[in-house]
């Protein structure tokens, strides 16, 4: 029998799956019961998402509460290449779950983001039941995709968010929305196909589909490395589309204008987050001894990703551009952090996606009720917001200052450790030319927060309604998880450390 | 009685060939409801059979795993089709000018299009069951001259005319073609059993000196087989064959035919040609199997990469269902190329995914096709509002042809990778990968106009009973196959080790 801890880990997986059986149910009119339904779930998930947190056992590096199912069994003919004959093996890949220092941080900060997503959808109007069906749809995969223990679970959490964010984006979003959505398809169903094809490639090597497993056997196996280099950068590049690295990054730039805030906010916060936790969970952890020679190339693209996306954040018109920039450039610290090696680089790494996720995601809460306030979200219409709306405006300049890494602040911790670990590596030149994009960073973000709060406001705006106290309550919910993030770390390293520790042992081979 | 499932079929078409002429003109659906029952009949007396390995006539017809799941697989197809046809009869007939993509059939032709659609089937049923290569020839007849007779059944229809001379005229070509390489295979073994054939074949001494003529034989049998899966080089027919038939009958070519028409290849290319084995020209021993393989790459990769890319460049979406049954004629060979000792289970499990899949949205196809009187993607527009239901089975449905979890078509692509991959095929591996995100760009244009235009109109569309049956039974099967599927390919493992096929599938777990 499952423990506890497990049966709270099996709740989390299934409460969306509920929430969206409980949608389904819903007749289409009852549009208030549809909207309660789709906040209480995900505020049901936090709560057991906490409860998994008071119940982590700090010491342990693997997975805990491992919950699983038998699902997919199948004979897989295996060649003795020395007795030249050929026997069939039974290989099963259950449907498991487990929670690690790595994924509990990412799984607190989604269930938190989806429920200030949750709340700042109820002001979606449009055909609100197949919103909120295609929202728990999200849900399940964002739920599952970070605690599933093997690759085939792992690959049908990841396809459930593809689907759901096509129709979100092309149902919901602006303008452009059906372009957006096709060009997040096509590049993010390349992506994620070339890794399911590493991912069938790695069970060629090593005959397993479990997570725990490929980590010991591909390192020890005699594969010639020209395949497990090709794999790696397989692997690289399929996660980089997700991540997004730079050449590969123009999907999310269209998605993150046409998309609407909802639905960004998620897709900012949690699913970019994905490609990261990839990063750190295939790249890192399934070619450790690889992963230190290509450490410095790594570091490099993370320098490109932070200075490309800091000087183009710095001269975007549109708000959203600049948030999606803003992304970029701060997946470059991820990379930054990984590159590095070491424990202060690595839980910088995991506190960037964490702290950027909540981040972004305030950003997009706030650009939502200021774009449903103004009718718009470009720069050089906007301006006065301080005088309109004094508290809306704060909560704004106290994103940029967190986004911008203000000590105290989430984003401060994460940056400071990725940034102290490259330069203890290395690669530590890098890390001095990266100095750069943090000024660049406190330039385009004091920017974007000076021009929309500065200023007068325009007169067609009229009397502006500031933070109702509905959206109020996810908008305090991230900034608290910031300020707690910023003020005392540990709430983050504490459960990582043991998982951190185990993965740097493995590097280097 | 082995042969009971044919004798079923053949006594059903003439029974309702029969009832066509002398049954009552007051119920003209009698004859299809007829054929029907003595489909599901033939089914029932199939599924009886499971386990046994027996030969009969002379050797010349074969009761084997391979036999017995092909023969399921068409019964069903076919069982599925008649439930579609039926909704033909009686119905209004085509508006005359060619523009309709579908219509009735008048009452008094019920007979024999049940009759044709029964002998079709015995078609693909004798290929299945064939070990003898005169009775391979004779399927091979019955299922394409009862197919020609189907495709230009609404003779007042050009559009439906015209696509039968073209069948005719492709499959004269086609058949010519396969001839030749049959007169070749025989003239040089001097026998007509496949299986005896193999053995000459294999004989010491046979390849070094007749290596080059029997390699020609399988080539242009492989070819003119190749026309029936419409596989590159002889896909031409199926846009323009597809758009003009009867939708029911397009989904039989699309579906039974191209099942059909691989176990005509599986029972060749295994049967005769692929164990042989001989010491070449430079000295080092030879394999037919590897040989071989490049050419079944080449028609593979051809076939999905020219489907594909066509289909992206379509608007009606009978002749998108057409590219695209291209590009999956394309899948459904990466097995065999990659010659894995799965290959058949691959080849079935793949092919049940997608005849479930395509017969559902076929369903959905016609009553959508036949309210707007055209194929066009257009029509599709709207069908969320009109048809909320047909809308997410669709949805269904085309993930599946996708292969995007949690259907049957994602383990179908699974499995295919996994076969590459062990054949050591990254080419065929990379090629399916690409083309799949190319299946999303070309399946969501249908989704995106049935969720995300609006129609013309706002009329609800009302499903025929038999419509819906079909929806049900196929999202069922292919529901269950994505969330079971290690239940379905042990089933299917266990129909092939029953019949210790090729002596391959010893030592199964």
């Amino acid at each position: 029998m499952p423990g506890d801890g497990a049966w709270l880990l099996l709740l989390f997986v299934a409460l969306p799956l509920v929430g969206l059986l409980a949608t389904a149910a819903l007749p289409s009119r009852r549009v208030e019961a549809i909207r309660t339904v789709g906040w209480v779930v995900p505020a049901a998930a936090v709560v057991v998402a906490g409860g998994l947190y008071a119940r982590f056992n700090l010491a342990e590096a693997g997975r805990q509460f491992v919950v699983s199912f038998p699902f997919l069994r199948f004979s897989y003919p295996i060649v003795d290449p020395q007795a030249g004959t050929m026997r069939f093996q039974s290989v099963s890949a259950p449907f498991s779950f487990g929670v690690d220092g790595l994924s509990l941080p990412l799984v607190l900060m989604a269930a938190l983001v989806a429920l200030a997503a949750a709340l700042a959808a109820r002001t979606e109007h449009r055909r609100v039941k197949t919103f909120f069906l295609f929202f728990f749809l999200l849900l399940v995969g964002i739920s599952g995709v970070f605690l599933a223990d093997n690759l085939i679970v792992f690959f049908i959490f990841f396809e459930f968010t593809l689907v759901a964010l096509y129709f979100l984006t092309a149902i919901y979003g602006g303008f452009g929305r059906e372009k957006a959505a096709t060009a997040f398809l096509v590049m993010n169903g390349l992506g994620s196909l070339l890794l399911f094809l590493g991912f069938v490639w790695i069970f060629r090597l090593t005959g397993t589909w479990e997570m725990g497993e490929i980590a010991v056997r591909l390192p020890l196996s005699d594969v010639p490395p020209g395949e497990r280099w090709a794999l790696f950068w397989l692997l690289v590049v399929a996660l980089g589309v997700k991540l997004p690295l730079v050449p590969l990054h123009p999907w999310m730039l269209k998605v993150h204008r046409e998309a609407p805030p909802a639905v960004v906010m998620l897709h900012s916060g949690v699913l970019l987050k994905i490609g990261a936790y990839g990063f750190v969970r295939f790249v890192l952890g399934f070619f450790p001894d690889l992963f230190p020679k290509a450490a410095t190339a790594l570091a490099a693209w993370g320098l490109l990703n932070l200075l490309y996306g800091a000087f183009s954040a710095l001269v975007q018109n549109e708000l959203r551009l600049v948030f999606a920039y803003a992304s970029v450039s701060h997946m470059g610290i991820v990379l930054f952090g990984l590159a590095a090696l070491n424990a202060a680089g690595l839980m910088g790494a995991v506190f960037q996606m964490v702290s950027h996720g909540l981040i972004s995601a305030l950003f997009f809460l706030l650009l939502g009720m200021i774009v449903e306030r103004t009718k718009t979200s470009r720069l050089d219409e906007l301006g006065g917001l301080y005088r309109s709306a004094p508290e809306l405006a704060g909560l704004f300049v106290f994103a940029a200052l967190a986004s911008l890494g203000l000590p105290a602040l989430s984003g401060f911790v994460a940056e400071f450790q990725a940034f102290y670990g490259l330069f203890l590596s290395p690669a530590r030149d890098i890390a001095l030319i990266g100095l750069l994009g943090l000024a660049l960073s406190a330039a385009y973000n004091l920017r974007a927060a000076t021009r929309t709060t500065f200023g007068t406001p325009r007169p067609e705006w009229g009397a502006m309604a500031d933070l109702r106290p509905l959206e109020a309550v996810p908008a305090i919910l991230l900034a608290a998880a910031i300020l707690v993030i910023g003020i005392y770390p540990n709430v983050l390293a504490l459960p990582l450390e043991a998982t951190v520790a185990d993965v740097l042992g493995r590097v280097g081979g | 009685m082995i042969w009971l499932p044919e004798a079923i079929v053949l006594a059903g078409a003439l029974a309702s060939l029969a009832f066509g002429v002398l049954g009552r003109r007051s119920s003209p659906r009698a004859a299809m409801d007829l054929a029907l029952v003595f489909t599901l009949a033939a089914l029932l007396a199939t599924a009886a059979l499971a386990g046994t390995v027996v030969e009969a006539f002379a050797g010349a017809f074969r009761i084997d795993g391979v036999t017995l799941s092909f023969q399921l697989l068409l019964l069903v197809g076919t069982a599925l089709t008649l439930l579609l046809a039926r909704e033909d009869v009686g119905a209004p007939a085509p508006a005359t000018g060619g523009a309709a993509p579908s219509g009735g059939v008048p009452a008094e032709h019920a007979g024999e299009y049940a009759g044709l659609l029964l002998l079709a089937a015995l078609g693909g049923m004798l290929i299945a069951a064939a070990a003898d290569l005169l009775l391979l020839f004779l399927g091979f007849e019955l299922l394409s001259i009862a197919g020609y007779a189907l495709v230009g059944f609404r003779k007042e229809d050009p559009l439906s005319t015209q696509a039968a001379v073209k069948y005719v005229l492709t499959g004269a070509t086609a058949t010519g073609v396969f001839v030749f390489g049959l007169s070749y295979l025989i003239g040089l073994t001097g026998t007509t059993d496949v299986y005896a054939a193999g053995e000459v074949i294999a004989s010491p001494g046979f390849m070094e000196r007749y290596g080059r003529l029997i390699f020609l034989a399988f080539l242009f049998l492989f070819i003119g087989a190749a026309y029936k899966i419409a596989a590159f080089p002889f896909h031409l027919w199926a846009p323009d064959v597809y758009r003009g038939a009867p939708t029911p009958v397009t989904m039989f070519l699309a579906v039974v035919s191209k099942a059909a028409g691989l176990a005509l290849i599986v029972r060749l290319y295994l049967g005769a040609f692929a164990w042989t084995h001989w010491v070449g020209a430079s000295g080092l021993r030879e394999s037919f199997l590897l040989k071989s393989g490049p050419v079944v790459a080449l028609v593979s990769g051809f076939s999905m990469v020219l489907g594909s890319v066509l289909a992206l460049r379509t608007r009606d979406v009978k002749r998108l269902f057409a590219y695209a049954g291209i590009a999956h004629a394309g899948y459904l060979l990466v097995p065999l190329a990659a010659a894995n000792p799965s290959m058949l289970d691959q080849i079935v499990f793949y092919l049940l995914a997608y005849l479930l899949a395509s017969a559902g949205a076929f369903a959905v196809l016609r009553r959508v096709t036949e309210e707007s009187g055209t194929s066009d993607l257009k029509a599709f527009a709207g069908l969320y509002h009109r048809a909320p239901w047909s809308a997410w089975a669709l949805l269904l449905f085309f993930l599946s042809l996708a292969g995007i979890p949690l259907t049957m078509g994602f383990f179908g692509k699974w499995y295919l990778l996994v076969g590459a991959a062990w054949g050591g095929h990254g080419l065929l591996a990379t090629l399916i990968v690409v083309t799949s995100v190319m299946s999303y760009a070309y399946y969501f244009a249908v989704l995106k106009q049935a969720f995300l235009r609006p129609g013309s109109t706002e009329r609800p569309i009302r499903f025929r009973g038999a419509e819906v049956a079909v929806v049900l039974i196929a999202a069922a099967g292919v529901l269950l196959g994505g969330l079971l599927p290690g239940e379905v390919l042990r089933t299917i493992a266990q129909a092939f080790d029953a019949a210790h096929f090729f002596g391959l599938y010893d030592g199964r777990l």
